[in-house]
Formats: structure tokens, sequence, C-alpha cells
């Protein structure tokens, strides 16, 4: 009887400690997640490539066409723009199931995207970050610690006169050598189609 | 190319003849093909040349392959100035896909519309029926299947000229989702006359919905009697956790969901809902987010369920997030 208890004990632990993993997620002001992907020309990319960078990580699929909004308005390739020369880099990460590098390839040529796609369709470095929905935006900063994740900004909708680009905001902020002060938001989008 | 949809308005009956809407509908099918994508910025393209050059139109085109329709209705012919009524937007979707709540959970986007009349006309908020909710497992969100009327009380001004009539339109935008999701976009238009006393219409359609519309917990029409505890806010500074008991009054209800309206101050995790033989209890953990903290005294949460006819219903809870609040 106890033996049974116990064997139930240590399988309800194991499940717990399952679940715990599955749900990990980064916290803000602790270091993010490291990965090694293979980028849209089939190039290794790691996270520690860009130590004494900032890293801009937006979750992306060209199929979800809040993503695809975002592309056409030019919303990451403007935050490149600025800020490139700044020590800031974007990585878009594609953790769709059903992405390779050259479907990331083409939606990178056909988007003119000015950074490139990570392939991650097996979903591992998606669920560590706890990415949901595309985009997803998390910021890291120069020493590899997350300091925003959340939205790319306050108008889901993309009918908003006046828009706060949170992901600029807090990069502004980084630059200026100050905590950001909105480190999370609720992303909108897409749900991410991850593996199953 | 025909992009402008309403796959089902041949069929409608939207009461008088002075009514008319034009609906507008984009978005590709295949959300995952390559080729498509190329479509779709086309067609998106082709949509809004199409949105910006059309005029009312009488009546709108077949829906081809677009998940979800909207259409415009009002429940009068003939509004009265001064008179409130009620104007909404009815959302048809396709089996398996669903458009989405205020708060659209875990992934998606809210559904938008903004209504517009003569000068002066005012609005309400809009009203939201009981949503349900769907969860994959790992992620969950807010919204409908089937269809769903969304509405605000509408009031022409005082001054409107009696005999005329006047134009209500609704700008709509949507994300409509299964695995893939499509954005979508409607800009509905109707007439009303204008009489001293106002003419009922689409009665059946309103009076259904309004019956889905949450109540307040304490009301007598609530079919649940709900309790809520707050519970040691753990290693969280800016958070709590709750447990919402909930006990039927009459026959039993199901598809129980507590359906936080976290706006852009709460993150709400760990929803869990277990079902007892004569109710519920829910559990969930919630946290304003810093810098929201003065938004964030109050959680509202809709508990939703199908009653035992069969009717999608909703309680709505305000969860403390302060000690002593």
């Amino acid at each position: 009887m106890s033996k049974a208890y116990l064997i139930a004990t240590v399988a309800a632990v194991c499940v717990m400690m399952v679940a715990a993993s599955v749900q990990a997620k980064p916290v803000i002001g602790q270091p993010a997640p490291q990965f090694t992907l293979e980028d849209h020309n089939g190039k290794s990319v790691s996270l520690a490539d860009f130590k004494g960078k900032i890293v801009v990580l937006e979750w992306w699929n060209e199929g979800c066409p809040v993503c695809a909004r975002h592309a056409r308005a030019g919303t990451m390739k403007k935050l490149v723009n600025t800020y490139a020369d700044k020590g800031v880099v974007l990585l878009a990460i594609n953790s769709t199931a059903s992405c390779t590098n050259e479907s990331n390839r083409k939606a990178a040529e056909q988007f003119s995207l000015n950074y490139p796609i990570l392939n991650d369709s097996k979903g591992d470095v998606g669920r560590a970050y706890g990415a949901r929905t595309t985009p997803h935006m998390y910021v890291i900063d120069k020493n590899g610690v997350l300091v925003y994740m959340g939205a790319i900004d306050d108008d889901p909708g993309g009918n908003k006169k006046e828009v706060v680009n949170y992901v600029a905001r807090a990069l502004d902020e980084l630059l200026a050598g100050k905590p950001v002060s909105t480190p999370e938001t609720r992303p909108y989008g897409c749900s991410v189609k991850y593996a199953r | 190319m025909n992009t402008t949809h309403g796959r089902k308005e041949r069929h409608n009956n939207l009461g008088p003849n002075n009514m008319r809407f034009f609906a507008l509908t984009c978005g590709p099918r295949t959300a995952y093909s390559t080729a498509a994508m190329r479509y779709w910025v086309e067609i998106t393209t082709v949509c809004w040349i199409v949105a910006s050059l059309a005029v009312w139109a009488a009546e709108a085109a077949p829906a081809g392959e677009h998940p979800a329709t909207a259409r415009l209705l009002a429940d009068v012919s003939t509004a009265a100035p001064g008179r409130p009524f009620r104007v909404g937007v009815l959302f048809t979707m396709a089996p398996s896909w669903h458009i989405y709540w205020k708060n659209p959970g875990d992934s998606g986007m809210p559904t938008m519309i903004r209504f517009a009349g003569p000068a002066g006309t005012e609005f309400s908020s809009l009203h939201w029926p009981a949503p349900w909710a769907f969860s994959d497992g790992e992620m969950t969100t807010y919204g409908y299947e089937g269809s769903v009327l969304l509405w605000a009380t509408a009031t022409l001004p005082q001054n409107t000229p009696v005999g005329g009539t006047v134009e209500i339109s609704a700008e709509c935008q949507w994300l409509v989702c299964r695995r893939e999701c499509l954005s979508g976009g409607a800009k509905l238009a109707l007439s009303l006359r204008v009489g001293d006393v106002p003419v009922p219409a689409d009665a059946d359609v309103f009076a259904r919905w309004a019956g889905s519309l949450p109540v307040a917990a304490a009301s007598p029409e609530c079919p649940v009697e709900l309790s809520v505890t707050r519970q040691a806010a753990g290693d969280r500074q800016r958070g709590a956790s709750f447990r919402i008991a909930g006990r039927w009054k009459g026959r039993a209800g199901r598809d129980v969901a507590a359906c936080p309206d976290s706006g852009e101050a709460f993150k709400v995790e760990g929803i869990r809902v277990e079902r007892l033989a004569d109710g519920f209890i829910i559990l969930l953990n919630a946290e304003v987010f810093k810098g929201k903290e003065q938004d964030g005294s109050e959680l509202p949460v809709v508990v939703s369920f199908t009653d035992g006819a069969g009717v999608r219903r909703g309680v709505n809870v305000a969860l403390p997030m302060r000690p002593g609040h």
C-alpha cells in the first residue's frame, strides 16, 4: 500500500516537473534563454553571437495577417533602420511547425526584410520564451538579460493615429541608460502554430 | 476580381427595403502557402481599391472564401429622435472558425466595430454576449463560433427631421481563426426612416443575443450563486490568486469558463475550472502589469457557461486586486 503510494507520489512529482518545464517562462530581469538556430540562408545564428549588443526578437509567421500587416507597414524594418547603428540587432524567429529555411527565405524576399528569419520549426525556442503570438516581441539587453516582452505596440487593429511602439520605447530607455518603464505588455496576433 | 462578400446576404431578410449595406472581406484562404501569400498582397490591394471606390452597394456580392461574414442590423426600421434603439453587427462564421471576444486571450485580436451616424448621434460602448473559451492545451482564447451579434445602443439627436431617412454605418475589423488566421473587414451601412414613433424590426435576433449578455452576480436572473475568495499573493508583487466557487440555483450548466476582461492592465494565468456535482470551482492567478497599477484595482471576469436550455450565458464578477479592497 505504502509502496503504491510512494510510486504514485513519485509519478505525480515527475508529471509536475514535466509540466513545469513545459511551462517554464522567461522572467523579466533574468537571463534570456540561449538558442542556436539556422537563418533563412542556412547560417547558424546563436544568441551568444550578439554579446554586448541589444537583441530584439520578433516571433514571425508570414501566413499571419498581423505579421504581414506590420511587414507591409515596415514596422520592424524601421526599428532596424533606426537602431542598427546603435548596437541593436533584430532577429525574427519562426516557430511555425511547417516552416523551412526555404519558406523563410521566400518570405524574407517577398517582404524585403532587412533582418534574418530563424527556423524554429520544432518550437523549442518559442516554448522556452513562452511565445504565444505572431508577433510576440522580446528585448534582451547587452548583458543577455530579458528586459521587455509583449506586444510590438498598443495598436492591435492598426488603425490608431498615435501609436506607442513599446519596443522602440524600451530601446530608447535602454540606450539612455534608464530602466525599461513598461517591461511587459499583452501580446496580440495569431497564435504560434507549434508542432504537436 | 470579385472580392466583396456576404455569402448569405442574398437570402437575408433585412426587413424593409430601405436598408442597404455593403460588405468587404479580404484575406487568404490558406495561411501557410507562400503562393497564397503572393496573392494575398494582390488581393488585399484590390480589396482596398475596391473599398475606396465603392459606394454603398444595395447588396453585398457573394462571399467567396472568407470564413466570416458581417451584417448590420437595427432593432427598428423607423427610429424616433432622442429614443434609444439597438444597432448591431451579426457575424456568421464557417464551421470551426471563430472570431474574438474583447479579450482574445493568449492570442488573437479583439473584434472591432466603429458605428457612425448623423452628426450628434450617440452610441454606447459595445455589448458582448458571453464568450466561449477555446483551448488547445497550450493556449486559451475567448470568442465566438457559429454566429454572434455585437451591438450598441444608438440615439439620434432630438433635432433629427422626422419623415426623412438617416444612414447608420459600421466599420468592422476582425481576425478569424481555426488553426490558421485570416483578417477581415467590412464597411456596412443601413438606412432607417425617422418618425415620431419607432417601428420595431429584427426583434428576435436582438432578443436572442440579449439573453446571452452577462448579468450581475446579484441579479435575480443569475442562475448561479458565486463566492469569491482572494488567496495569498505568493511571491507576486502586484498579484493575487483567486478562487471563485459557483453553485447552480437550478439546472446545472456546462462548459464553464472563466473569461478575464484583462484589458491592457492584467496578466491572468493558470485558469483552472473544476466541475462539482452542484457547481464548479475556478482558480486563477492575476497580476497587474508594472506601470498599469492605477488601472488595475479590480479585474472584471465573465464566468460563462451553457445553461440547461443550451443558451450561452455569463455572470460578471469583479476580483479585488488589493488586499482588503
